[in-house]
């Protein structure tokens, strides 16, 4: 199936893909980490596609608030005479 | 009942300002809510419970904190709750991907088939993995990636610990990189 080799660099990279990605791995890991993908190409790959399902998602699930509700969430809004 | 004869009702200033900044947050709040039910109706019902909710108890949030993880935990707690009326049998994640699995279905691409897939994936296939993820791990990754919460937040939300909200986030987000690889695959075969 793969002819990736999973370094003990490689397996690093992938544990850390998540809070890499997500921006709260610590800078002394992240350092570790870069170093692996600037000789990594495959791991750069994983990480590529780690990003793109992301902003995949994100492009997907981008629709506003419809008008409709909008309004009626200012009705309700001006409704509640809660103090 | 003397206030019902006041000349004028006087409107807490702090209460206008909270208005209208939860108001603003619509866009944010709809995100989340349309992906924690099944249709845009029952998205707008949770809108709907959700700001109703958070307008009476107002005085409860703190000013200066997160208001957009003030009001997404209210509409955690409804959707919840919602889930709960319906009885709805917890949905099994399903599979356990490998993290290489969406590298391997592909092939082994180069960075910029990388690039190009990303801009030709369609969004279908992981909305419709994204609806398929059983509650407890579609609002993990709901939260974090399109409410925008940091970890500790989404724990919050959903009081449980952040080490449950990585795992959840790590493994809710494998079923969709599956998903788009499945599709991707299909695709370029």
């Amino acid at each position: 199936m793969s002819a990736h080799v999973r370094s003990e660099q490689c397996l690093h990279a992938q544990r850390c893909v998540q809070e890499y990605v997500d921006r709260t791995l610590p800078a002394e890991q992240v350092a570790i980490v870069d170093q692996h993908l600037a000789v990594c190409p495959c791991c750069v790959k994983c990480y590529g596609l780690e990003v793109g399902v992301r902003s995949v998602m994100r492009k997907a699930c981008d629709e506003p608030c419809p008008d409709a509700l909008r309004a009626e969430l200012r009705r309700i809004c001006d409704d509640c005479d809660c103090e | 009942m003397a206030d019902e004869t006041a000349e004028a009702p006087v409107t807490d200033p702090a209460r206008l300002v909270f208005d209208e900044q939860a108001l603003a947050l619509a866009d944010d709040v709809w995100r989340v809510a349309r992906r924690l039910t099944r249709d845009p109706q029952a998205a707008e019902d949770l809108m709907q419970e959700a700001y109703t909710r958070a307008f009476r108890s107002w005085k409860q949030y703190t000013p200066g904190t997160n208001l957009r993880a003030w009001l997404l935990r209210i509409v955690h707690n409804l959707a919840i709750d919602n889930a709960r009326k319906q009885q709805r049998q917890p949905e099994q994640l399903g599979l356990e991907a490998d993290d290489y699995y969406l590298y391997d279905r592909l092939g082994g691409p180069t960075v910029a088939d990388v690039d190009r897939l990303v801009e030709r994936l369609s969004p279908g296939p992981v909305l419709e993995a994204l609806g398929q993820l059983s509650l407890p791990f579609r609002e993990v990754v709901v939260l974090v990636d399109l409410g925008d919460l940091s970890y500790q937040e989404a724990a919050d939300v959903l009081e449980i610990p952040v080490g449950t909200v990585m795992s959840r986030l790590h493994r809710g987000r494998r079923v969709l990189k599956k998903a788009l690889a499945d599709h991707a695959g299909g695709e370029t075969a």
